[in-house]
């Protein structure tokens, strides 16, 4: 039985290219048996520059500033949303391809060619979906102070009932072997520790579950504020930390212990959004393969993420979890958005290659293949990263839900293409299988993915597929 | 004046007598009267000096006081009054043997725990009884915090009564009434530490304080306790008992606090197995030893919740102390030893309260900056024990590395690895965690630098270089101290080193003049 070999791809790539020249040069090249194709876009990352996406898939890339396009790429039926306020973007006719219905359209060249079709999403909190979807204002979290933030929250109601009701209408309307669904999001404490942010959501729904858990939410909230307040001081500072800075994070924490009730409740309601998709799929079309993406954060470098769960205590309703693996932009992804962020904050007392080096400790990377705090800039992390994050990811998920390494190439840095090494990239696959993974995604995007590391993997894969025979 | 006060004052004014003449006759003999000469000016930082009772009186309370003056320049005598702590009966080899009467085989010695004559009037709110000491104890007719305070007096000292809280299955066989106070592991069964909590164990100790006051000439107190929160005894644990307190009076807090108590018990015992799991070599956590740590933090919360709520009950213990000494001496300086885990080592000690929130019940915070000893002590006490518990996926170096940096010590000065069972750690560190309490007391309460030398590592001295003594003292001063205590024990303390003290504090006086 040939291993699962899935692809992330964007919608307007996929017509852009045509979808018969698209399909065959992911299959002839890479091995690929699984699309895994958006069907909503509100995740504002379509817009790139020229200089990031591939030039050598046999069409020219487009360019894609002032380009149109819709962020719904399924037709919506209104009668599976009366529960919630929210409605999808209404995609009329001025939308570049706003006469397609690539799904439905994906579906016999996709059989034709023994590829199974997955439909993709990735939550939306910024500008696309504030101004896409309808109702978006009416359930956005609140911070601490009681203020509208930018993403919804977890436990409104008509937020958790809107993605039931969408995927309900995608697996009634279209022929669909699986749904991999993510949201990019930090829970409440790493959001503060590493980017600042106010902390969010005290929300009547937040508030009213906490009162249900028998957590005290003002404390809770005044616990987030005392530590926002430090790390707001800390970031600007000016800070009075007299005992240390890092013990004065762990003072707030020992006073406000209701922060990590907070934070852990901030998580399960993010898994019960997924329990809801999960169980209107599987009432629909029980064959259906449905999973998570956890972004490159929650797999790689969010400490808070990984010991909230196992990947086993996700298994319930998680047939399976990608997981970002992606090797080479971890490494300026580790330097800037992880050591420089949290220096800034609470561990400014640790210089960076000692952070660095804890990091690797704590999260079981060998320190002597990955790159030292001086090349993280222009050295990516090896395939034994991915052997190791996915042998993790495998012993979490204790053999009750299929575990696929998100193997990424050619993720850009900023506006910058940082280009792969086919044979890192091969050993990537490599790696993963050997480590245990039930398959691989080949992410992050197919418009970024330049040939020569799609063969990569489809060497891989023969040599894998040959191997087990 | 009640009768039995008439009785106890004419009792001190006996002994002073006698103890005066015993002064003048030792003297005479060593070639005058040399307290006079070295009489410390009272514009002098504090100097003082911890002392075990024995040791005076085994060297004899003239020679003691003058050796410590003229040596040290000591201006504070600091001399336990209880020795529940249990750490009197030294092998032989760590004693000094140059204070001029050789130290006594300390084995086989038959000597009290407690060396004040206490007085059951003031025990009346408490079901405890200290030791009562009779005839077969050795120095069981002296009354040495009675006998010092004339020497003292005449030399400028201060008298401060001393003491360690002991627990133990020897305290809780010798302090009547102990097992009734004690601790309340996670399974329901006691310990042999006693509860911040229990009525009972608070009454006692504030009628050892009042009883202390009222029959003593003292011009302070210092008092300490040993002993980790329950958290940090989990992940850094000096034996394999169970966290606790959960006893009624600890789940009553709990409650009042809106603390679900059963939710921090499971949290604790969760902690407890998972640690015992990962000691024993039983458990690989699959997605991390220390994610592992955090997943039960993360899980039940209320495990911080409890640590804070001990931590705050033994606060309150000091509170009740410091109270009842200033309601009978209101000048009595009463502040806290603060021993050399929460001083620098303890991250969840020092998180919890700043010693400026301390203030309001601190005359004074003695905190121990043992240079030397701290080198083993932080290979073996800590390095070592997180491995084998929630730092596992550290190496020893960078854990040192990262102990160096959230503590604020200088990693380019202070010892490596494999340098810390022959290297004590330097001046720099008495400099910066000084410098770090003083930050943290805000001026609020003074800061007392504990300078510590020739502190023997389990039964072996460890010897102090004078210089790096002399190097400590000044350094503590420079970073704003307000005093030092000559530490830990002078029964240990080399002549050499005390005088390294002495030449240090001649010149801070001498500058600050």
């Amino acid at each position: 039985m040939a291993l699962f070999n899935g692809i992330q791809m964007g919608p307007h790539t996929m017509l852009d290219e045509g979808i018969e020249r698209c399909l065959d040069l992911i299959q002839d090249t890479a091995g690929i048996n699984a699309l895994m194709v958006y069907s909503h876009t509100y995740h504002d990352d379509l817009k790139k520059p020229p200089q990031v996406l591939a030039a050598d898939h046999g069409v020219p890339a487009r360019d894609m500033r002032n380009r149109k396009l819709p962020s719904v790429w399924v037709r919506h039926h209104d009668e599976a949303f009366k529960s919630t306020v929210l409605r999808h973007q209404q995609v009329d006719k001025s939308f570049e391809y706003a006469d397609r219905d690539l799904l439905a359209e994906l579906v016999e060249p996709c059989r034709k060619r023994g590829m199974k079709l997955y439909a993709r999403i990735l939550e939306g909190a910024g500008r696309e979906a504030a101004e896409g979807v309808s109702g978006f204002a009416e359930v956005l979290t609140r911070d601490i102070y009681g203020r509208p933030s930018s993403p919804p929250c977890w436990n409104h109601p008509d937020y958790r009932r809107f993605w039931i009701s969408t995927v309900e209408d995608l697996f009634r309307n279209y022929q669909l072997d699986g749904f991999q669904w993510g949201a990019e999001r930090h829970g409440p404490l790493m959001n503060l520790l590493l980017t600042g942010r106010t902390p969010f959501c005290f929300c009547e729904h937040c508030r009213a579950r906490a009162r249900a858990k028998g957590i005290d939410a003002e404390r809770a909230r005044s616990g987030f504020e005392a530590l926002y307040t430090y790390v707001q001081a800390l970031l600007a500072g000016k800070a009075k930390a007299e005992d240390g800075v890092f013990a004065g994070a762990l003072r707030v924490l020992l006073r406000y212990p209701e922060i990590l009730s907070w934070e852990f409740q901030y998580r399960q309601s993010r898994e019960e959004t997924e329990q809801a998709m999960f169980g209107a799929i599987k009432g629909i079309q029980p064959g259906a393969q449905v999973g998570w993406h956890l972004s490159h954060q929650q797999s790689s470098y969010d400490l808070v993420y990984r010991a909230e769960m196992s990947y086993a205590d996700m298994a319930p309703y998680s047939d399976f979890i990608k997981f970002i693996a992606y090797h080479d932009i971890l490494a300026p992804r580790i330097r800037w958005w992880y050591l420089d962020r949290l220096h800034k904050s609470v561990l400014s007392e640790v210089p960076l290659d000692e952070s660095l080096s804890v990091y690797y400790g704590l999260f079981g990377y060998d320190k002597k293949a990955e790159p030292g705090v001086d090349q993280l800039d222009n050295t990516g992390f090896s395939p034994e990263y991915v052997y190791r994050e996915t042998k993790r990811s495998v012993a979490s998920a204790d053999g009750k839900a299929k575990i696929y390494p998100g193997i990424g190439f050619d993720v850009p840095w900023g506006s910058n293409h940082v280009p792969a090494d086919p044979e890192k990239v091969y050993q990537c696959v490599v790696r993963a299988f050997d480590a245990g993974a039930d398959g691989i995604v080949v992410s992050r995007e197919y418009e970024e993915m330049r040939v020569p590391n799609l063969r990569a993997v489809g060497r891989a894969m023969r040599d894998i597929q040959k191997q087990r025979g | 004046m009640k009768s039995d006060d008439i009785n106890k004052t004419d009792r001190r004014d006996f002994l002073k007598g006698a103890v005066a003449g015993l002064a003048g006759q030792m003297n005479a003999q060593q070639g005058g009267a040399r307290a006079g000469q070295t009489r410390t000016a009272s514009t002098d930082k504090f100097n003082g000096i911890q002392m075990g009772p024995q040791t005076i009186l085994d060297e004899g309370i003239e020679r003691c006081l003058d050796l410590i003056q003229e040596t040290a320049g000591i201006n504070a005598l600091m001399v336990y009054s209880h020795t529940y702590h249990g750490d009197i009966r030294k092998p032989p080899q760590l004693l000094a043997t140059d204070h001029g009467v050789p130290p006594r085989e300390m084995r086989g010695r038959k000597l009290p725990w407690v060396w004040v004559k206490h007085h059951e009037e003031y025990f009346k709110g408490t079901i405890l009884r200290h030791q009562k000491v009779d005839k077969s104890f050795e120095y069981a007719d002296r009354d040495l915090l009675a006998e010092l305070v004339e020497p003292c007096r005449k030399r400028g000292m201060k008298l401060y009564a001393r003491i360690l809280e002991g627990t133990g299955r020897e305290v809780a066989r010798i302090v009547e009434g102990y097992s009734k106070v004690e601790t309340v592991d996670i399974y329901g069964r006691p310990t042999t530490v006693a509860c911040w909590n229990h009525p009972d164990y608070r009454a006692w100790w504030n009628a050892t304080v009042e009883d202390l006051f009222r029959t003593y000439t003292l011009d302070g107190l210092q008092w300490g306790a040993e002993r980790q929160g329950p958290l940090m005894n989990v992940i850094m644990p000096w034996n394999d008992g169970a966290p606790v307190c959960f006893c009624e009076h600890c789940r009553a807090r709990g409650r009042a606090k809106g603390i679900d108590v059963e939710r921090a018990r499971q949290g604790f015992e969760d902690l407890y197995v998972y640690v015992r799991g990962l000691m024993a070599g039983k458990l690989k956590p699959a997605d991390g030893v220390f994610t592992g740590f955090l997943r039960v933090l993360l899980r039940y919360p209320e495990i911080l919740a409890w640590e804070y709520q001990y931590r705050l009950s033994r606060e309150e213990v000091l509170q009740g102390m410091y109270g009842t000494a200033k309601g009978i001496k209101a000048d009595a300086q009463v502040g806290w030893h603060v021993d050399h885990q929460p001083s620098s080592w303890d991250i969840v000690y020092r998180a919890e309260l700043s010693y400026a929130e301390m203030a309001p019940y601190s005359d004074f915070i003695k905190f121990i900056a043992y240079h030397d000893i701290l080198g083993p002590r932080i290979r073996w006490w800590y390095l070592e024990r997180l491995q084998k518990t929630v730092l596992n996926e550290l190496s020893l170096e960078e854990s040192l590395n990262l102990y160096y940096d959230l503590f604020g010590y200088d990693k380019k000065v202070e010892p490596k690895l494999d340098q810390l069972d022959k290297v004590g750690f330097s001046p720099d560190y008495v400099y910066r965690e000084t410098k770090r309490s003083v930050a943290s007391a805000a001026g609020k309460t003074k800061i007392f630098t504990g300078i510590g030398f020739d502190v023997p590592w389990g039964s072996n001295h460890v010897p102090a270089d004078p210089e790096k003594v002399y190097e400590a003292v000044h350094k503590a001063f420079e970073a704003g101290a307000n005093g030092i205590v000559v530490s830990r024990e002078y029964e240990e303390m080399r002549v050499p080193n005390l005088k390294a003290v002495g030449r240090a504090m001649r010149e801070i006086n001498a500058k600050k003049a």
